[in-house]
């Protein structure tokens, strides 16, 4: 919740954080990082009376930047125009098995397809492309084509972001967002869904459109 | 979270064209015990649930319980938004639901107890009628009947 919003809906207890959205306890990793904005959290609990608003200073933290780049703010490279997503998406799933294998845990599973069966969805996702009347078949019943193409969409970044956690570490957000809205078929096919989703007189396909790249 | 000056424009314009409840007061209840014989429950906006539950929807007014013993390994997010990078969420779900660092503090003697089960709503939610009419006062009633002291609030 940025200050601006904290501030009006005037809660009896908050912390502002200066972190990029998405990390409200801090960096991913650093435990001391989070254990101190637990602390002045929880340090809200002694106070006698409030509203009791206290901030986190971290100047480092504050100079980031706070929400990742757009696909409107990375150009394609040839390479990416030029890859075969399917082909992609089989050696971005080698990365990620290992991944998997290293840690025991993936964010891959809202579309309820297995990434063993990614080729079947890229697939899907041509077709979709060419001809939005396209379906796949697997697609669980309670949802929708829209809503499935969106958790596709999903399941295919944290595949390819968790493969490139396990080639690239300690790369960063920004460089880790270029590469894959402006390096990979991935990035080209999120531009070409955007586009024929964006062009549909449906609101419901208009709206998952918006929140697949702006 | 970040300074609008540094959010991206796209972004800083959605952020800013979320209507927001404006409280003129706010209801204040000091603490009865101390956080050290306290139960604490998370209650969570970033759209975590079990994997095999229903994955939330954008505008989701519903909750998904998720027992405080459950392993990260056992946790999706489906509050999906380009406006930030789960990245962070995937490498370190404590990012956003501090499991770890909680138990720590138990094992530490610093916090009393874990509730047995946390809550999770979906983040970014534009029409909050729903929630605060329906889902959230029955949250605070679960939570109330497992005895919480605390509950900490994170968004995404």
């Amino acid at each position: 919740m940025i200050r601006e919003h904290t501030a009006k809906v005037n809660p009896p207890r908050a912390v502002y954080v200066p972190f990029p959205l998405g990390l409200p306890l801090g960096h991913p990793g650093n435990s001391a990082e989070q254990q101190a904005v637990l602390d002045l959290a929880f340090s809200t609990l002694d106070a006698p009376s409030g509203p009791v608003l206290l901030e986190y200073h971290d100047e480092a933290a504050a100079n980031e930047d706070g929400s990742p780049m757009q696909a409107s703010e990375v150009d394609l490279d040839d390479e990416a125009r030029k890859a075969d997503l399917a082909t992609e998406a089989t050696l971005m799933r080698r990365y990620w098995e290992a991944r998997l294998a290293a840690t025991g845990r993936t964010g891959v599973g809202l579309s309820k397809i297995p990434p063993q069966r990614f080729r079947g969805v890229v697939r899907f996702l041509e077709a979709y492309v060419a001809d939005p009347s396209a379906d796949m078949g697997g697609r669980p019943a309670d949802m929708p084509v829209p809503l499935f193409i969106r958790n596709c969409v999903e399941d295919l970044r944290v595949m390819y972001a968790e493969a490139r956690l396990q080639t690239h570490p300690g790369e960063s957000s920004p460089d880790r967002q270029r590469w894959l809205l402006g390096s990979t078929a991935l990035g080209v096919m999120i531009r070409k869904l955007r586009d024929v989703m964006d062009a549909s007189d449906d609101p419901k396909v208009k709206a998952v459109a918006f929140g697949l790249a702006r | 979270m970040p300074s609008l000056n540094k959010l991206s424009e796209s972004t800083r314009n959605s952020i800013l064209t979320l209507p927001v409840d404006v409280n003129e007061s706010t209801p204040f209840t000091p603490v009865k015990k101390p956080l050290s014989a306290s139960r604490v429950a998370i209650v969570t906006s970033a759209g975590l649930h079990l994997r095999e539950d229903r994955p939330f929807t954008a505008g989701d007014p519903t909750y998904r319980v998720i027992p405080s013993d459950a392993p990260a390994a056992s946790l999706v997010q489906s509050h999906t938004s380009i406006g930030f990078d789960r990245t962070g969420v995937l490498e370190d779900i404590n990012v956003v639901f501090p499991i770890n660092r909680l138990r720590e503090m138990v094992a530490g003697g610093r916090i009393g107890e874990l509730a047995p089960h946390f809550y999770s709503f979906m983040g970014a939610q534009r029409d909050t009628s729903a929630i605060k009419e329906r889902t959230a006062p029955e949250v605070a009633g679960l939570l109330l009947g497992e005895g919480v002291d605390v509950v900490l609030l994170t968004p995404t």
